[in-house]
């Protein structure tokens, strides 16, 4: 079951437009070229996804990354799926997995940053900004904090909007520890909240 | 605002300082899916599945009535020529037909179509892993690999691997396996999704792939002619033609004045140069044959005493590939080869 997430995505180009990404991929061992078409769909999405996690600096070297091992591995999709999002999102996990230390430490220089922000712009920001700000520098502290797996699959299912069944697809485990991994994450991410919502103040009349 | 939607929130912040991937980056990663488009090997890329855990392809190769004349041999070989290329150099051309007086030594068994052909080689694959801003980061990785065709692909065949130390000279980790489905009846055995099975396709149908050619040309002119006509790839003819052999006489067991015609046909190429000091993936020093095209170097290598083949290696000679001078990018060793009655068996 998807979590109920609101942020839009980029469009994921119709099968109608090209073919389905298992037709794709088949049609690319004998064409390498037609996996371009794989590119052109997905690049967006997983270089913003590899952005927040790392930064622009490194986005594009993950993506690089990400479309050379995909071609590589082609040969093994399951072509019974027609959708390569997951797959490629798998990849790009596993070569985000090896910057885990850049990320977090990524992740405390946003803590810090918004801190400073937050107290450089207190007079002139309005309240709710400011407490938007201060929830931002809590959850990256968290996020920095969490074990990279429980944190892989809390952003994918935030911030690339894939549901369970695709998550467990793309990371190659079972659904049951999909949902053990996202409540822990997610324990841990409420409870550097403080445990409520930091928010709930500023949307009361 | 819940957890989660926080979360989003802060995504959307983070990409602030977001642009969206650059032309470069595409024409930088779709680049290298087009140096793929000029495999060294029609096998290169089919064989690519089977790196990954998938089966490895041959390449199906019908049997073809060939008219053999001399005026089709100057014909295709006029083709580099025309195109600038030199013609195979004379001590190129005296290994190859040293090579082909090799290959009639061979023993001719008597092949039936239940029978198997066994193979074991090792191979070493230079992964490329692209990086932006930066040369791309190569590594290498060795297996052994055991592999059973059927000679009619009509029966289930097999091939295992296992990774291989070339600093201690021996295999370590366990064997990995795939089965080869057979065509039976146009159908693959057991059925299944077939499209990295040997003539298999996604609806299950199949044409068998016989992993035991028996009528491929036998005349010098009538394989170049095969060669030429027979382009998986897609690389400028000579170079193709050059890489087709290699594919025919690695991945397939070919009768000795067949492989003899080969070696012949390949002197007839244009660009073909002699190579010293080649080594095989088992430290064998042998003299290998060559064609350079884009910056990298085919050999094919041979005993520098017996002649006989003994594998093939990709090497990086010049710039425009982005990889470094002296790059090994494959390299197979033939360690062992014969029609054996069944699979498991070696001899």
């Amino acid at each position: 079951m998807a979590m109920p997430v609101s942020e839009p995505t980029d469009a994921i180009a119709s099968p109608a437009a090209g073919g389905d990404d298992a037709a794709i991929i088949t049609e690319s061992l004998a064409d390498p070229e037609r996996f371009a078409v794989l590119y052109d769909r997905y690049a967006a999405q997983l270089y913003r996804y590899a952005g927040r996690r790392l930064g622009h600096a490194d986005a594009e070297d993950m993506v690089a990354a990400t479309f050379l091992a995909a071609f590589r591995a082609r040969g093994r999709f399951d072509t019974a799926r027609l959708d390569a999002r997951p797959w490629l999102f798998g990849i790009l996990t596993k070569e985000l997995a090896k910057q885990h230390r850049k990320e977090r430490a990524r992740l405390r220089a946003i803590a810090r940053a918004c801190t400073d922000a937050c107290e450089a712009g207190h007079a002139e920001a309005v309240a709710n900004d400011v407490t938007a700000r201060a929830a931002r520098h809590q959850l990256a502290r968290a996020l920095a904090v969490l074990a990279p797996p429980d944190r892989s699959v809390l952003l994918l299912i935030a911030w690339c909007d894939l549901t369970y069944e695709e998550v467990a697809q793309a990371l190659a485990i079972p659904i049951g520890t999909v949902r053990s991994r996202l409540n822990r994450a997610r324990r841990k991410v409420r409870e550097a909240l403080g445990g409520n919502d930091p928010t709930k103040e500023m949307e009361l009349p | 605002m819940n957890d989660l939607l926080q979360l989003q929130d802060l995504g959307r912040y983070l990409d602030r300082d977001l642009a969206e991937p650059t032309p470069a980056l595409r024409r930088q990663v779709v680049s290298s899916f087009g140096r793929a488009t000029q495999p060294r090997t029609r096998t290169r890329w089919l064989r690519e599945p089977w790196r990954t855990g998938g089966p490895r392809r041959r390449m199906a190769v019908p049997a073809v009535a060939l008219a053999t004349s001399t005026a089709a041999l100057v014909a295709f070989a006029a083709l580099g020529v025309l195109g600038g290329v030199p013609p195979a150099d004379a001590q190129a051309v005296r290994i190859l037909n040293k090579a082909a007086a090799a290959a009639l030594q061979r023993p001719a068994p008597d092949i039936r179509p239940s029978d198997f052909f066994f193979q074991r080689e090792l191979e070493m694959a230079a992964t490329i892993s692209m990086r932006y801003h930066r040369p791309p980061l190569v590594s290498e990785r060795t297996v052994v690999r055991e592999e059973w065709q059927s000679a009619s692909g009509a029966r289930k065949g097999l091939l295992r691997e296992r990774r291989y130390s070339l600093r201690l000279g021996r295999p370590f980790g366990p064997w990995r396996s795939t089965v080869f489905q057979a065509c039976v009846h146009g159908k693959l055995v057991p059925p299944g999704n077939g499209w990295h099975v040997p003539g298999g396709r996604n609806d299950n149908s199949c044409s068998p792939v016989p992993a035991v050619l028996l009528k491929l040309p036998t005349t010098e002119p009538g394989m170049l002619r095969y060669l030429y006509s027979h382009l998986a790839g897609q690389n400028p003819p000579d170079q193709q033609a050059f890489i087709t052999a290699g594919d025919l006489i690695r991945d397939n067991y070919i009768l000795p004045v067949s492989l003899a015609a080969i070696f012949r046909a390949v002197a007839h190429i244009p660009g073909v140069t002699i190579v010293h000091g080649a080594v095989s993936a088992n430290g064998l020093r042998g003299v290998a044959v060559q064609r350079i095209y884009k910056g990298e170097s085919d050999q094919l290598i041979f005993n520098p005493k017996t002649f006989t083949f003994i594998g093939e290696r990709g090497i990086i000679v010049g710039p425009g590939t982005g990889i470094k001078v002296g790059t090994i990018m494959d390299l197979t060793t033939i360690l062992d080869m014969k029609i054996v009655h069944n699979v498991g068996l070696t001899r």
